[in-house]
């Protein structure tokens, strides 16, 4: 008896605790929100997140947008090239990882040290000479610039994440399959993805956030509105120059977390019940 | 068995690259209008594509859009493409596009980095056209010509004339008693009314916000004693100067007049957070046009702002003051379609329709018809707006030429001196110095 | 190492000596599976990384076309740049200090909320959520509103009688806000190791519960060698991104990487020299020079992986 009470106190414990955290991580977040929907002048003026009064007109006149494209329009492209971008991460980055973590092949060191660097160097510098080479290829003002890179599996952090899933697993599994007659090929398709699931849901989750977060590359590439995509519809509605409107900017920038929101919820279980890992695994 | 799987795997590979390139090249399918602009003129087609960009805001954006539909309908030949976003990321993203030779025809350009451009041979000579009659500039005050000239050719027409000043709150001033300024006063009078302020109205507020870090703003006062912020190649103000005009406004923190360093470190540009729209001081120190800003974001709507002239010298050698170029407008040098930039320019400040519907949003127009001509059409606040330029216009200076390159990085080095001495990290003279030696170096660099 | 574990090993590296005789040359395959990065590297990366070192011994300002000026860049660097001296010394600080921090948050957040409490899944979102913020400009605003002068922090230690300063714009304490963001942003590294930690295989804990080890001992004698080669990965990775941080830095001190420099970020300054400031060679220079730092850094972290890193795979 004693014992399941101490129990159930410590799980109480614990769940305050994790309130308690859950809290603080929250606040700033639900500042935002209570931003959305008050006045741009208490904006600035107010700390407590809750609207003294709420008003709607900041989503209103966001979602108009500028010249006839509406934010859904901004919305519709940011999802365009972040599913594009998903995609070939995902294909491409898990192909090269597992070349890298199960294939013997020459200059394999050489590679992965190649495509460390590449993570390494600042994307800034590299940016220019991007620029141009897309220039010349005609993609500038598309989404090519903001998506085939991701098909050539340009982001070595996933190529290095999942090398480091695959490395997790028993290789006993693949000599298995090999004597039941399995290529590479299939290994990779029947054992390797869905053993590394989660490493793969995470290139998803990370892939989709980063892209639908990153201004500068769509800043540089995009130029006509119409093309324009979420960050980018943000940043219209601020002019550090002149007047910003930071009312729908913040009523926006809520609604573009709903999508990334979204994707996490669905994608996230599979964190908890994962998959039939056990019985591979015995 | 083995080779079997090989080429199964080779059907994937090879699919995904081809989905990849698909996806590729019917994305570049979708640029016609890109390629056309860069690629020229197209012999089968007469209409001409002009690239536009500039920053702004959401007000700017939908002024400016509709006078490019009044262009392209008086001109059907020529169509403009229009690319803006807002001030963030506008200047990185022209120099891409610069170095990949693929700029706008038409750029809006801002003073502090029309020399760099200029100089570099990427912006458009207009002086062929001013002389040819394209681009008109009779009507245009002769110093804002100046402005946009660079070695004797003009890179750059004015969209707005601003005049710094110092926007105060006449509700705050006239509860607390004290005098509004007239256009006489000198920086005594300034610290003096400061002081005075935050002392009535206690802990919190201030008179007025520091603004010892703010190039533009220092550089009035450089010229109130005779040099302007650069010459020769030089840094213009003398040691002397720069000591004292960090030494004013140590001053005025230690006596609770401006505000402390913190306060002042978190001070962005954006209006909506400086002190005075947030209710933490009295006197903000800004451009003419921004004083629209001011009366839209400030926190009581009931309070009236005015603005005055900087304070003037204590026995100055000439007046500090001057009429400055908001935006430019310019041309891209390697534009295919030189004169229909040109007319574009022409018309968006001389044209009394286009004129009519820009406004003064960027600032008063820097044509003296067109500037008669909105005068009837003009709101309260707009009126303040033109007032003060009339005003500034009867008491003021010529503009000093354009910044040398490398005023970005100085600008930048004379923000962390002022707080670097504001938060006590090194005595003013030792900051002065440091800071004269490095600037030196830097336009010793860049010539 | 518990034994169950030991034998676990044992048994992998008896079927590894099988396998090692077994091995055949895999170019073929591995040329296929690589064959997009291939592409890319030879397409898309090298060209830009082979041109910004050319850049880095020119003055190239992006207006106008290079000139080639041997190793001055490099000379500059080190004996007349004071603000690179101040943004390495910013940025060391930023990376010793929030690296460690984020990670242990994130591993102890990811131990916490894997298992054993109702709720898991709004818990693992509402604390994934400030990260889905990532670098919005709404950070900025949100982060003086919480650390400012007269932010809810410092109103909630008025109440206690303590005047704090302004954490985000008194230069003693800026970095280390920025670091709270970063520390705060854990997310990222809370998900690579949720994900890590499906990796465990139950039995391993059930053979341990039978061998009656305690929660500690379970901890560090199955999880944490199991974790290790996310755990590393995690080290790699977020030292790597400390070392370029720029988002935060830039949104937080509006571009400036004040007040006095105490937030002016390797990155954000080479940003600077090169768009703001028009010296794209120079540019060039300092990132080859952080490429280095990097390097050497990684290097010794791979040195050290074969003490502490456990691969399933027998470490081949």
């Amino acid at each position: 008896m004693d014992t399941s009470s101490a129990f159930k106190g410590t799980v109480i414990v614990k769940h305050i605790f994790i309130c308690l955290i859950a809290f603080v991580m929250l606040y700033p977040v639900l500042w935002m929100l209570g931003s959305s929907f008050k006045p741009a002048n208490q904006i600035f003026t107010e700390i407590w997140f809750w609207p003294k009064e709420w008003n709607f007109q900041n989503y209103v006149s966001g979602w108009s947008g500028f010249q006839g494209s509406s934010f859904a329009r901004f919305l519709v492209n940011s999802s365009l090239v972040s599913a594009g971008a998903v995609l070939g991460n995902v294909i491409t980055c898990s192909m090269a990882a597992y070349a890298f973590a199960r294939l013997n092949f020459r200059f394999k060191a050489v590679c992965f040290a190649l495509m460390l660097m590449t993570i390494m160097l600042p994307l800034h510098v590299t940016l220019i000479p991007r620029y141009i080479l897309f220039n010349n290829l005609g993609w500038v003002n598309t989404f090519a610039p903001l998506i085939a890179p991701k098909w050539v599996a340009t982001d070595g952090f996933f190529i290095f994440l999942t090398v480091q899933f695959i490395r997790g697993l028993p290789r006993e599994l693949d000599e298995a399959a090999t004597i039941d007659g399995c290529g590479s090929v299939q290994i990779f398709w029947r054992i390797i993805i869905p053993l590394a699931l989660p490493a793969l849901i995470t290139t998803m989750i990370f892939t989709f956030m980063w892209t639908w977060d990153d201004f500068f590359s769509q800043l540089i590439f995009l130029s006509d509105v119409t093309k324009y995509t979420v960050p980018l519809g943000l940043r219209l509605f601020l002019d550090s120059s002149s007047q910003s409107d930071w009312g729908p900017m913040f009523a926006m920038s809520v609604l573009s977390l709903v999508p990334c929101f979204i994707l996490f919820i669905t994608l996230q279980k599979y964190f908890v019940e994962g998959i039939a890992t056990s019985g591979l695994k015995g | 068995m083995k080779t079997k799987k090989t080429k199964g795997l080779l059907l994937i590979v090879s699919s995904v690259l081809l989905m990849a390139t698909a996806a590729c090249s019917s994305g570049g399918g979708n640029t016609p209008e890109g390629a056309a602009a860069t690629a020229g003129s197209e012999p089968s087609a007469e209409t001409i594509e002009l690239r536009m960009t500039w920053w702004g805001s959401q007000t700017r954006h939908d002024l400016t859009t509709k006078m490019i539909a009044l262009f392209e309908e008086k001109y059907p030949n020529i169509t403009i493409k229009p690319e803006y976003s807002g001030w963030d990321g506008y200047f990185d993203k022209l120099s891409t596009q610069v170095a990949g030779s693929n700029a706008p025809d038409i750029i809006q350009m801002d003073y502090a980095f029309l020399s760099d451009y200029a100089k570099r041979g990427t912006l458009l000579d207009l002086t062929p056209y001013s002389s040819d009659g394209t681009l008109r500039t009779e009507e245009h005050d002769k110093s804002m010509i100046d402005a946009g000239s660079i070695d004797g050719k003009l890179y750059a027409v004015t969209l707005g004339v601003n005049a710094p000043g110092v926007v105060y709150n006449a509700t705050v001033l006239q509860e607390l008693g004290i005098a509004e300024p007239e256009e006489s006063w000198t920086w005594k009078d300034f610290a003096e009314m400061s002081n005075q302020i935050a002392e009535k109205k206690g802990s919190g507020y201030y008179g007025t916000p520091d603004i010892s870090g703010t190039t533009n703003m220092f550089e009035i006062y450089a010229r109130q004693y005779g040099t302007g912020l650069f010459a020769d190649n030089q840094l213009g103000p003398s040691q002397e100067v720069i000591t004292n005009w960090f030494n004013y406004w140590q001053e005025l923190r230690d006596s609770g007049g401006a505000t402390t360093p913190e306060i002042t470190a978190a001070m962005t540009n954006a209006l909506e957070t400086r002190p005075l729209s947030v209710g933490q001081s009295a006197f903000d120190f800004a451009w003419s046009n921004q004083l629209l800003t001011y009366l839209n974001v400030q926190k009581d709507q009931s309070h009236k702002l005015k603005m005055q002239v900087i304070p003037h010298g204590e026995n100055e050698t000439k007046i500090g003051e001057y009429l400055k170029p908001g935006q430019f407008i310019s041309g891209n040098a390697k534009t295919e379609h030189p004169k229909e930039v040109a007319m574009l320019i022409d018309f968006m400040v001389n044209d009394p329709e286009a004129t009519a519907i820009l406004g003064s949003e960027r600032g008063v127009p820097v044509n003296a018809s067109i500037r008669e001509q909105l005068k009837p059409t003009l709101t309260e606040s707009e009126q303040l707006v033109f007032d003060f330029i009339d005003l500034v216009s009867q008491h003021s200076s010529n503009i000093d030429p354009p910044y040398p390159q490398g005023f970005s990085e100085i600008d930048k080095n004379f923000k962390s001196a002022s707080e670097q001495i504001a938060f006590g990290q090194g005595s003013i003279e030792q900051v002065t110095e440091q800071f004269i030696t490095g600037s030196n170096q830097i336009l010793g660099k860049s010539k | 190492m518990s034994t169950e574990l030991l034998a676990v090993k044992r048994r992998q590296s008896k079927t590894q000596r099988r396998r090692l005789g077994a091995r055949y040359n895999q170019n073929g395959v591995a040329l296929l599976f690589l064959a997009p990065w291939l592409i890319g590297l030879v397409c898309l990366t090298l060209g830009p990384m082979a041109a910004s070192l050319y850049y880095s011994f020119t003055d190239y300002s992006i207006l106008e076309s290079s000139r080639w000026i041997g190793a001055d860049n490099f000379v500059t660097m080190f004996t007349a740049d004071p603000l690179f001296t101040q943004s390495l010394k910013v940025t060391f600080i930023f990376v010793f200090v929030s690296v460690p921090l984020k990670l242990m948050f994130a591993l102890a957040v990811a131990l916490l909320l894997n298992k054993g409490i109702r709720g898991l899944g709004i818990y693992r979102t509402v604390y994934y959520i400030p990260t889905l913020l990532g670098g919005s400009v709404a950070i900025a605003m949100l982060w003086r509103k919480m650390l400012g002068g007269d932010g809810l922090l410092n109103q909630l230690l008025a109440m206690t009688g303590i005047h704090a300063p302004d954490w985000v714009s008194n230069p003693k304490y800026s970095l280390y806000s920025i670091v709270l963001l970063s520390v705060w942003q854990f997310g990222s590294s809370m998900i690579i190791f949720l994900s890590g930690l499906k990796q465990v295989p139950p039995e391993y804990y059930d053979a341990s519960s039978v061998d009656g080890a305690g929660k500690i001992g379970q901890f560090l004698h199955i999880t944490l060698p199991v974790l290790s080669p996310v755990i590393f990965f995690n080290v790699i990775m977020q030292t790597i991104t400390a070392f370029q941080s720029f988002t935060q830095a830039f949104i937080i001190s509006n571009g400036s990487g004040g007040p006095v420099n105490s937030t002016l970020m390797y990155s954000l300054y080479l940003y600077k020299k090169g768009f703001s400031f028009f010296q794209m060679g120079y540019a060039s220079a300092m990132a080859w020079i952080l490429v280095l730092l990097i390097g050497i850094f990684t290097l010794l972290v791979f040195g050290s992986s074969k003490y502490w890193v456990h691969y399933e795979d027998g470490g081949k």
